[in-house]
């Protein structure tokens, strides 16, 4: 029974660790089509959805396997529904990705004005993030796991200054104001999502304080 | 009596527990959006920072259902159907948890908005915040009733949501076309109406959990193609 859970957990690690890597994949051409007005990758990352979907139900249903067959308790138990929790998580986030590279066309008329931002850096830092915190989870890092939660602050800081910059330069040019006042609040509403991750870190760090 | 119907026993008055805690949550969030509404249309700020502080209730609410949830799951070790009953109910729990902060997001709106004057009356916003309450209300009650047909409803709904969300922001830019001085308040309105389809969309998962449970299938992907959608 023992066995049975552990090579269990281990391959559904390794799915996570895939999903993952798709989802940082995803947001990071997501990007690049934003900042680079780039409508043809867009359209990659929204076709590129249904992979990620694939995966998600198919960790779902490992995680089902392993309960029903392995019966787990205590921190095994705990482990699982974190694996579950994260799952959707970065089902999620990949949603958004999804939402960034629906707005790549609509924007491309502002693509000066947004490299003017910090969006790119912001993206960054969430990316890092998603990948940090679930690195804590597969690998018990306590360490890791809080140094996302610092870059949590961070990045909540930059999307203020970034709000308040950009009602400024709306009103200053207000022929930016027709698309950027929905669109772009909208992404900078997205990435602030991505870096919340909550359940991720909220799990990992439970995980590891045992 | 057998041991087993002992086990059986207490198995169904747990998950009873949990059922009831989270019709308790779910209609907490309902009022927490209801009133953060509230607040926005009668430039309440008082009301507004109630909400706010009252976030931490919906956060020990969270923890609480996960911790029972665990404890159902390590001393009753559900099979099949109780199993994925269980494990929609963690998914659900969540999502309720996403609402509270949704709620305190238009609260924060609500704050902001109360600082200078109205821009225009308020129409589209408290008729999108009612029938997403109602879409919330019925995915719990289709949850705790099984009722899949409910559920499908929900997943209808959606789109209205999506309609009343793109009439709003529409209306909303083309304001700030014509008066540039309402920039400010004018996002505060839109921020709000983007809140209330994330509630939307949060109480779509629900629904599709709901079928998955009952129906034992993923429909998920499919039900909805896109994800959460925007203008």
């Amino acid at each position: 029974m023992e066995r049975h859970f552990e090579r269990g957990l281990e391959e559904l690690k390794e799915t996570l660790v895939r999903m993952g890597g798709m989802v940082d994949v995803q947001l990071a051409l997501a990007c690049r089509a934003l900042f680079d007005g780039d409508a043809g990758r867009a359209r990659e990352v929204m076709a590129g959805d249904r992979e990620i979907d694939t995966l998600d139900s198919l960790i779902d249903r490992k995680c089902m396997d392993i309960f029903a067959l392995a019966q787990p308790v205590a921190v095994d138990l705990r482990l699982l529904m974190s694996a579950l929790a994260i799952n959707s998580q970065l089902e999620r986030i990949g949603d958004i990705a999804v939402n960034v590279a629906e707005r790549v066309e609509p924007l491309v008329p502002y693509r000066e004005f947004l490299l003017g931002t910090r969006l790119a850096e912001m993206a960054d830092i969430a990316r890092i993030m998603v990948r940090d915190s679930l690195d804590s989870f597969i690998r018990g890092d306590a360490e890791l796991a809080s140094r996302v939660l610092v870059s949590d602050d961070v990045v909540d800081k930059m999307d203020g200054a970034l709000f308040r910059s950009l009602v400024s330069s709306m009103k200053e040019q207000h022929e930016l104001i027709e698309r950027l006042a929905d669109h772009a609040t909208n992404i900078a509403e997205d990435v602030i999502f991505i870096v919340e991750a909550r359940q991720v870190k909220h799990n990992a760090g439970e995980e590891i304080r045992r | 009596m057998t041991p087993g119907n002992h086990m059986q026993r207490h198995f169904v008055q747990e998950l009873e527990a949990v059922k009831t805690n989270l019709i308790k949550m779910g209609s907490f969030a309902e009022e927490a959006i209801a009133q953060s509404i509230r607040a926005l249309q009668e430039r309440n700020a008082e009301l507004a920072r109630e909400i706010i502080a009252q976030d931490e209730r919906i956060n020990a609410m969270e923890i609480a259902i996960d911790d029972a949830i665990v404890d159902l799951l390590a001393l009753q070790q559900p099979v099949a159907s109780d199993l994925r009953f269980i494990l929609a109910a963690m998914k659900i729990n969540n999502d309720l948890e996403r609402i509270g902060d949704h709620a305190v997001n238009i609260a924060e709106s609500a704050l902001q908005y109360a600082g200078s004057p109205p821009v225009k009356p308020f129409a589209d916003l408290p008729k999108m915040a009612l029938v997403t309450k109602e879409m919330l209300r019925d995915s719990i009650d289709a949850f705790i009733h099984a009722d899949s047909s409910k559920a499908r409803a929900v997943l209808l709904t959606d789109d209205t949501i999506d309609d009343l969300n793109r009439a709003i922001v529409g209306e909303l830019v083309a304001l700030i076309r014509t008066q540039p001085a309402v920039l400010e308040q004018a996002l505060d309105l839109i921020r709000v109406s983007r809140n209330l389809e994330r509630v939307a969309d949060l109480s779509t998962n629900i629904a599709e959990e709901v079928v998955f449970v009952a129906e034992a299938q993923i429909v998920k992907h499919h039900a909805e193609e896109k994800p959460s959608t925007h203008p």
